[in-house]
């Protein structure tokens, strides 16, 4: 069988679409199915993590360095991912040569870039927040006259400081940028926390949007109503926010939709693990990993509102949107018929599904990815659901 | 005779019948407790015997805590989901108790308020205002609840004592769902938990990222004040405040100045344990700025 796509990114500068396969990145033309590129991480030995000494101990052999995130530069130039064991921030040029590759201390969770593709926003596990420059990132030596003066004050030298921070772990973040050019960061935590941060004056903490009852671990920002937040996780509901004045508009259910038969046991539990919109269609979809259920949404200006339009049942790990004329990737996670990795969908203005070009996704899907063994030797892919709290005391 | 020998068995880790002696005391404490942690005491009444202040020892627990556990704790979804009635009983109505409107609110919080010595002193010093110490630890929050109770009943007649309360709380956590944005005027941290250890620094209750949220709450002109008995710890505070854009440091005239620097240094039961034991204090106020335009 063959590992199955845990991220994808879409780049439609190039229309390329890029692919983390375990610890790989892969690069396809969207339109050939041609694969262009290829990134397989270099020899263990030569990267060890940059305090062995605290954590060795814990570091298993049945734990890969995979890839949990994977964006593109809004440019094109980059592509950006974050990685599991070694707690790496891989980033990649359109070639898929490597730019830099930086461990952190802690385990990066989610990752974002500036609209002007300068700067990764990374958060991690422990709750900090880190700006790291794409611009330093490439040319280091340009960058050591202008950033003398910033250096020798942070004492530290290239140890990064964070820029915020979380006392939970960090599980959603993305930057945003209005039309006078006031850049925010909004940030989710397993504490049901929504925190809106200037940037970058990062120690201005604008609001909170607080609502929420479990960890918030999607955020998604519709490019068509910059004011709007559509935020979830696992609560039973998703929270439709106005971030600018921290009004939660309305609290959308999401519970009886994916069990509409509910009984009356509370223990169906909701696990929202992706939020994706389709700005030509104006449409919202989330995903809750545990029923693998999409579901659509319209999102309406007047009123302020999300209404359910349809659903559409499949096991995947991740949608990337192309942005026109309704088209949808996904990566499709059946362990029992592993030939099909990828789909390609039409969504219509009414949130039906149909799948086209397929072809094109079976020719991609016989490249992409390797030959593994056995499903054991993927690590745990659906694990949205254990950040549900679990009180000690 | 027979406390020296109770002691030393507590030393030990104590035997049944001590256990079952603060079992006793903690139970008959609560149930007062559950009674009259709401109730508004009149100072015309005078068959109600005076309550006894209650005696620190049956409330001890390990002086740490870790701020990262997801420890059993209660909390508002936000401030405005939050009643206050229960905490200031004479000072705000029940009706309105979740409402934000027209009804006192906070102003000054004493974070990891331990057992509640800084909190007695400035009720008085402050009777206006309402002031909130918040603990992780849950016997010490008892005691404090306890001592609290005693206090407002014993001084009835002068009304005193309703405007402090106290709450079980992760402070590190859980702040913004307390208190709006710009709502206190002063913040305390009084012997905060040194953490030493390098790895656990970010459990160390100053922060640059936690002065942020600092920040947030504490409108500009309002005072964060701290105090601590380690001097490592004290640089460290004075490092990420100082280095914070929306804090400046406060000097040491302004210091000899202010009464609550004054309290902080006498009236904290840590503040006095280092008296006795004739260990120095350190001290370092910051005032909170305007936000650049």
């Amino acid at each position: 069988m063959k590992h199955p796509i845990q991220k994808l990114a879409y780049d439609h500068t190039s229309k390329a679409l890029y692919l983390a396969v375990g610890e790989r990145i892969q690069k396809f033309d969207s339109v050939t199915g041609e694969l262009r590129n290829q990134w397989i991480p270099p020899a263990q030995e030569n990267r060890e993590p940059e305090e062995p000494k605290v954590k060795k101990a814990k570091i298993d052999d049945n734990q890969h360095n995979v890839f949990r995130t994977l964006t593109c530069s809004p440019d094109g130039r980059y592509v950006v991912g974050s990685t599991d064991e070694q707690k790496s921030l891989v980033v990649l040029d359109a070639d898929l040569l490597e730019v830099n590759i930086r461990n952190f201390p802690k385990r990066p969770s989610a990752i974002d870039i500036t609209g002007d593709s300068s700067t990764v926003i990374l958060g991690d596990k422990f709750g900090d927040v880190y700006a790291v420059p794409i611009c330093d990132l490439v040319h280091p030596a340009s960058a050591g006259l202008s950033k003398i003066s910033e250096v020798s004050e942070n004492e530290s030298g290239s140890e990064l400081e964070p820029i915020l921070g979380h006392v939970s772990m960090l599980v959603d973040l993305l930057v945003t940028e209005d039309q006078r050019g006031m850049r925010h960061i909004i940030s989710s935590d397993r504490d049901e926390h929504v925190r809106v941060t200037k940037y970058p004056e990062s120690y201005i903490i604008e609001r909170f949007c607080l609502g929420h009852e479990q960890f918030v671990s999607q955020l998604l920002i519709p490019k068509w109503s910059p004011n709007t937040l559509i935020s979830g996780g696992g609560d039973d509901f998703l929270a439709h926010w106005d971030w600018t004045t921290g009004e939660l508009l309305e609290k959308v259910d999401i519970h009886s939709l994916l069990y509409p038969n509910g009984s009356e046991e509370e223990s169906e539990e909701v696990a929202v693990s992706g939020i994706w919109q389709v700005p030509e269609r104006q449409l919202v979809i989330a995903y809750d990993e545990t029923v693998k259920l999409l579901l659509i949404f319209k999102l309406h200006n007047e009123p302020r509102r999300l209404e359910y339009i349809n659903s559409f049942s499949s096991s995947i790990l991740d949608v990337a949107m192309t942005g026109e004329n309704g088209e949808a990737w996904l990566s499709i996670d059946d362990p029992s018929d592993s030939h099909q990795l990828i789909r390609k969908f039409i969504i219509s203005e009414q949130g039906e599904l149909t799948p086209v070009d397929s072809e094109l996704t079976q020719a991609i899907s016989d490249k992409a990815s390797f030959t593994i063994a056995s499903r054991d030797d993927v690590v745990a892919l659906h694990s949205i659901a254990l950040l549900r709290k679990h009180a000690e005391h | 005779m027979a406390d020296d020998q109770n002691s030393q068995l507590v030393r030990e880790g104590g035997s049944t019948s001590n256990k079952r002696k603060r079992a006793d005391y903690r139970q008959s404490q609560q149930a007062r407790r559950q009674e009259l942690k709401t109730a508004v005491f009149e100072g015309n009444d005078n068959s109600q015997d005076k309550i006894k202040l209650p005696k620190k020892k049956y409330y001890r627990q390990r002086a740490h805590s870790n701020p990262f556990s997801d420890h059993l704790l209660e909390y508002p979804i936000s401030p405005s989901h939050m009643d206050w009635h229960k905490l200031y009983p004479a000072l705000i109505p029940a009706e309105s108790g979740t409402t934000t409107q027209a009804v006192k609110k906070v102003d000054i919080v004493d974070v990891g308020c331990g057992f509640g010595g800084l909190l007695v002193s400035l009720a008085t010093e402050f009777p206006d205002k309402l002031i909130l110490g918040m603990e992780i630890r849950v016997q010490v929050t008892h005691y404090v609840e306890d001592r609290i109770i005693a206090l407002r009943q014993q001084h009835a007649l002068q009304g005193t004592y309703n405007n402090i309360a106290v709450l079980r709380a992760n402070a590190m956590k859980f702040l913004p769902n307390f208190f709006e944005k710009g709502q206190l005027s002063k913040m305390f941290f009084c012997f905060p938990d040194p953490h030493f250890k390098l790895r656990k620094h970010k459990a160390r209750i100053v922060t640059s990222t936690l002065a942020s949220e600092y920040a947030f709450l504490v409108r500009p002109g309002g005072i964060i004040y701290t105090i601590t008995d380690v001097l490592d710890l004290h640089q460290w505070m004075v490092k990420h405040l100082e280095a914070h854009p929306l804090f400046k440091r406060l000097s040491k005239d302004w210091e000899d100045e202010d009464p609550c620097v004054k309290i902080m240094r006498k009236d904290t039961e840590e503040g006095k344990k280092v008296e006795r034991n004739k260990g120095d204090k350190w001290v370092a106020c910051f005032v909170r700025l305007d936000d650049p335009e």
